[in-house]
């Protein structure tokens, strides 16, 4: 599918321009509903720019399509830029990109012992930071690590038990907890939300979502907050689609945790052990 | 006792990777206690409180900002460690790390990495020109503007406002200086010396040093200031300061002036400043006529002669070709060097010659393409390099019109610029041999003249060599190659 809009102008005629290859539906919207957008944050592989209250990420293939996600055309190079700066995108070949719907299979029809041994992979692999590592709840002096136990526990509790309260105790323990452009905690509640979607348990989803809502604009930056209203809306990356499509199929291990591995340094991991957590709860 | 310490980063963006690391090198740092740098969310804040590192303006962060937080043994250690979080988050590192392949992707970041750097050289489209360099004048550093585009209205609000905080604006469209011995943008690599040079034009300020340097002498500095710089509307402000900034280095004993005829307000004002020297200088007004010098200045008619009097030397020799058969009447000058054209149009005129170019100096007329006679034509104007790089770094650019003019039975000589040094291409004098050895062997004259030295990248010698194994008659300077021209069709005409 083609975009119909041929030159996406920024500020000004003379701006960097960079050739998008593709692009997330979400982020193809929100290029339609802004008339300018400026660079908000760059990275080695990656920058994001700013239109209004949301975040697109820009990047080449590494970051791999998202909803929020626009991969450079073939060929194409990350520009120099500044924080500040206008930016025009080119549009003109980019596809739009939206994640494969979700495999007709329940979490009962999960083997046990997969799952254990992907909790097992997932905690062998993860880095140090990683809320994965809370999925243990082994004892831990680091008051970060602490806090995220409790989080942890906290969401299993609501998903079990996915009342107003709970859910609510949920997104205050977690959001905005932790390192990273989206801290851990956000990352947590993300994959959780998507699983849930996977699973079709769209009343815990809708419950736990309202209260996400309800905090989040107060409790974590606002670049964090434009990836949880993906999630919200049940909008996963290619990578995370992946991942959870795999372990719903009864994949191995490596398969699940492949896709994820590229996302941030302890991100993918983080929606990860959401993802873990709403199948396996603490 | 302990002492906390924060710094918040507003509305900035860092991946968890560096913010972890650097809370970990920080962690490391003697006397430090607690370190930690984290989006300042609510849930973050809780956990740096109960760290024990969280002060009141960390506390007051919101989830937008980055809060660097430091908790020490004592307030120096403490403050250390702060000063050493915010270095290494103004420095960021492409994905090899090295320091090496780091650069920085912002004045503010360079500033910090190089603390005592105090110019910033500023070749950005023009439109963002202005923006940066006010930036640099915020950072307190001198600004030398390579780019061009930049509206005049602009250029004297920079240069006012630089001016008050002592800085020096060289430009825009300053395409040389030598600062401490150290070539910017298009320069020579000349010896260290007691001659400064203040020059609104590019290759007038190269063509003088490598004169100067091929004397034996050796230049202080060299400071561009910008073709517009002694129009009316800017009133000399770079080239006044930088009269003031050479008076008064010690370095430096003679003082060279080159620019097109000034404004004549602008001029007197100059001159005047001049005078309150006690130094010795050379102005070089290129076109210009009689104009009354201060006591300790001397006027010189063209680049050749100002670096001969900045070394107190003699004349350079001059040249002759050997006689033969001149078909045409005409001298035709293809210049990379806008300045260098000019001289060739004043020293043809000189030569009592009627002279037309794109970029006429006063009494030469506007170049018409089907006219016939000497033509004086600057390569380097807007018309010729729209979409096509200078030729100074391509010169290819100067091929069309070189073919055309070794066609054209009415041309006797053909006058060449070759400009060598840091920014130019790395063989012109190879690239202009290629279009002329297979030339007919009784077509024009070829006159050329090579603006470098020794040192420089693409070595002057070997240049010259390239040159005349094709039988072009090469020149010191170009005011002599134009001399060497203007008598070549003077002595056909009278033949």
């Amino acid at each position: 599918m083609q975009s119909q809009h041929r030159w996406r102008q920024g500020l000004s005629a003379i701006a960097p321009l960079v050739r998008i290859g593709s692009i997330g539906a979400r982020a193809a919207q929100l290029l339609d509903q802004h008339a300018d957008w400026t660079v908000a944050a760059t990275f080695d592989r990656s920058f994001y720019i700013r239109c209004g209250d949301e975040f697109i990420c820009i990047g080449d293939e590494r970051i791999g399509n998202g909803p929020l996600n626009a991969l450079l055309a073939a060929g194409s190079r990350l520009p120099q830029l500044e924080i500040g700066v206008p930016l025009n995108l080119d549009l003109s070949t980019a596809k739009i990109w939206k994640a494969d719907p979700w495999p007709k299979i329940s979490a009962e029809a999960l083997h046990v012992d997969r799952l254990e041994a992907v909790i097992a992979a997932a905690l062998d692999a993860a880095p140090e930071a990683s809320f994965v590592h809370a999925l243990s709840c082994k004892p831990s002096d680091d008051p970060l690590a602490r806090r995220a136990i409790e989080g942890m526990t906290t969401l299993g509790n609501a998903l079990r038990d996915p009342t107003v309260e709970t859910c609510e105790a949920a997104a205050q323990r977690l959001l905005g907890l932790g390192h990273g452009l989206t801290p851990s905690g956000d990352d947590v509640l993300s994959g959780a939300l998507i699983m849930l979607r996977a699973l079709n348990r769209t009343e815990t989803a809708t419950t736990l979502t309202a209260a996400i809502r309800r905090h989040m604009d107060t409790a974590t930056s606002p670049l964090s907050c434009a990836f949880l209203r993906a999630a919200c809306d049940g909008q996963p990356s290619a990578a995370l689609n992946r991942s959870i499509t795999t372990l719903l199929s009864n994949g191995t291990s490596d398969d699940v945790i492949a896709p994820i591995r590229g996302i941030g340094h302890a991100s993918g991991f983080d929606l990860l052990a959401g993802a873990l957590a709403t199948i396996q709860p603490i | 006792m302990s002492f906390i310490l924060n710094d918040v980063r507003r509305g900035a963006y860092l991946d968890s990777v560096a913010l972890m690391g650097i809370a970990t090198e920080v962690q490391l740092l003697d006397g430090v206690e607690v370190a930690g740098l984290m989006i300042g969310t609510p849930a973050n804040l809780e956990i740096l409180r109960d760290a024990k590192a969280l002060a009141e303006n960390g506390a007051a962060s919101g989830p937008g900002d980055i809060v660097i937080a430091v908790r020490a043994t004592s307030k120096a250690a403490a403050e250390a460690a702060l000063a050493h979080a915010r270095h290494v988050i103004d420095k960021p590192r492409n994905s090899t790390g090295t320091a090496q392949s780091w650069a920085p992707r912002t004045l503010r970041a360079a500033v910090v990495e190089t603390p005592m750097a105090n110019l910033a050289l500023i070749s950005v489209p023009g439109d963002f020109a202005i923006a940066e360099a006010r930036k640099a004048l915020n950072l307190g550093l001198h600004a030398m503007i390579f780019s061009d585009n930049i509206a005049l209205e602009d250029e004297v609000e920079l240069k006012r406002d630089a001016r008050e905080r002592g800085l020096l604006v060289m430009g825009p469209d300053c395409g040389t200086a030598i600062i401490g011995g150290t070539p910017l943008a298009f320069a020579n690599v000349v010896p260290r010396g007691d001659i400064g040079i203040i020059g609104a034009s590019g290759t007038g300020i190269q063509e003088i040093s490598c004169l100067i340097a091929h004397a034996g002498h050796g230049i202080s500095h060299a400071i561009g200031t910008g073709g517009r710089d002694l129009k009316l509307e800017v009133g000399g402000i770079t080239t006044l300061m930088a009269i003031d900034m050479l008076d008064a280095d010690d370095s430096t004993k003679h003082i060279v002036i080159v620019s097109k005829p000034p404004a004549a307000q602008v001029a007197a004002k100059v001159l005047e400043r001049v005078g309150r020297s006690s130094k010795p200088f050379t102005i070089c007004f290129l076109g210009d006529g009689e104009r009354a010098m201060p006591n300790n200045a001397r006027a010189a008619g063209n680049l050749t002669s100002a670096a001969q009097m900045a070394c107190d030397s003699g004349p350079v020799p001059a040249l002759a070709v050997s006689e033969r058969q001149i078909g045409g009447r005409f001298v035709r000058g293809l210049f990379a060097g806008g300045t260098l054209a000019a001289e060739a149009q004043i020293i043809l005129r000189a030569h009592g010659l009627d002279v037309m170019s794109n970029a006429p100096v006063p009494g030469a007329r506007t170049f018409e393409p089907r006219a016939s006679g000497h033509t004086m034509l600057d390569l380097g104007a807007d018309e010729y390099t729209r979409g096509r790089p200078h030729p100074m770094i391509e010169p290819a650019v100067r091929d069309e019109p070189l073919a055309n003019a070794l066609a054209d039975e009415g041309v006797a000589a053909i006058l060449l610029d070759c400009v060598i040094g840091f920014g130019g291409h790395m063989d012109p004098g190879g690239h202009l041999a290629s279009r002329l050895r297979d030339r007919p062997k009784h077509g024009p004259i070829i006159v050329a003249s090579v603006t470098g030295t020794d040192a420089d990248p693409q070595n002057r010698s070997s240049q010259v060599a390239k040159l005349e194994a094709v039988g072009v008659v090469v020149a010191e300077s170009n005011a002599v190659a134009a001399s060497l021209a203007a008598g070549i069709v003077r002595d056909s005409a009278l033949g």
